[in-house]
């Protein structure tokens, strides 16, 4: 890693849109590989298909800075702004096929009543991943003291790698990505239970 | 090809997985397309979890407080609504007492009350006050009460 990019990995995320918007390439640089995967999530836990998001969570970075570029791009609140862009990008791409072909039909119906869905149906959506995080919380909660901390570690804020976090609690990378596997597979169990109740995702 | 393996689908996931077979496997593969799009579920969830523990007066942890608040609200609130108009209901029912018939009023009594209220109408008392040229109209009610006599001679 070049000093340079050492110095804008540095800055928080309020720093590097100011920095963005006054149109600092570097800043978005930065920015993109902060916030791609978190858009990528989003748009496969949509059920979109993978190319499909690939593409348009690129794009959606490229459109924000045409847009700062021209002027009209005021402020940046991330990730929120650029997921919202990818999911427009990804509805317009899915009309289009749903046009040449009748069979993606399904998945623009999936993908318009999330992007066009307001008021009463986000706050129900929201409400279920609330519920479903409850969910999933109360299963971690089960684990023991020192494996919610190499959770902590993996994926709070400022997320390590598996082998940083390994060293810094003396453990075995393998262990590590043993106590996570266990962690997902039992958060996979609560999710799967939750969303047999509410099934809001996919409807 | 075969379904793809769990690791398979974390590493998609987490973008590092470059197998170009498994990847044209998912888009072809309804099951696994749906477990992948689950996957990514487990993950937002997990990354959301750790997140609001680290920042827990934070925004995010707000928001989904507020949201889970808002749906045990809205759920209260419509047990509650249902009871009260159940209640409601049964109060009326209870003070009724027994039933009876109201008929609306006859034409008859609105004709009747058109007509007493017309007599304090200026120019209506004795028509034969009004100066040349003006004109009463009587309410039009009344006209239902005159009757001209038949006459033989008229051949009515």
């Amino acid at each position: 890693m070049t000093h340079a990019r050492a110095e804008w990995r540095g800055l928080t995320d309020a720093e590097l849109a100011a920095r963005a918007l006054a149109g600092r390439s570097e800043a978005w640089d930065e920015l993109a590989c902060r916030h791609t995967p978190r858009v990528r999530l989003a748009l496969l836990a949509r059920g979109l298909p993978l190319d499909l998001v690939e593409d348009v969570s690129q794009e959606a970075w490229v459109r924000l800075i045409e847009q700062q570029r021209a002027g009209r791009l005021r402020t940046l609140e991330l990730p929120g702004l650029v997921i919202v862009q990818a999911r427009w990008l990804a509805l317009e791409a899915t009309r289009t096929l749903a046009r040449r072909k009748g069979i993606a039909a399904k998945l623009a119906r999936a993908v318009l009543g999330d992007v066009t869905t307001t008021g009463a149906g986000d706050v129900e959506v929201r409400a279920v991943y609330a519920e479903q995080l409850e969910r999933v919380r109360r299963e971690l909660d089960l684990f023991p003291r020192r494996a919610r901390e190499v959770f902590s570690a993996v994926y709070g804020p400022g997320g390590r790698s598996h082998a940083q976090v390994a060293a810094a609690f003396g453990l075995s990378v393998q262990r590590v990505r043993q106590i996570l596997c266990e962690i997902r597979a039992r958060a996979r169990g609560a999710l799967i239970d939750a969303e047999g109740e509410n099934d809001s995702w996919n409807t | 090809m075969e379904h793809l393996t769990d690791a398979q689908l974390e590493s998609i996931v987490a973008g590092t997985f470059t197998d170009d077979a498994a990847r044209e496997h998912v888009a072809g593969c309804r099951s696994c397309s749906a477990r992948l799009a689950r996957e990514a579920r487990v993950e937002l969830v997990l990354q959301e979890i750790a997140h609001v523990a680290g920042d827990g007066t934070g925004v995010r942890a707000a928001v989904l407080r507020d949201a889970l608040r808002s749906r045990r609200a809205w759920r209260i609130g419509v047990s509650a609504a249902a009871g009260l108009v159940v209640v409601a209901l049964g109060m009326a029912l209870l003070s009724r007492g027994p039933m009876s018939v109201q008929t609306p009023a006859s034409k008859a009594d609105a004709v009747t009350a058109d007509a007493l209220e017309s007599i304090d109408t200026p120019g209506l008392q004795d028509p034969r006050i009004l100066g040349p040229g003006a004109t009463a109209f009587p309410p039009t009610s009344l006209c239902r009460w005159v009757t001209a006599p038949s006459s033989p001679t008229m051949g009515m």
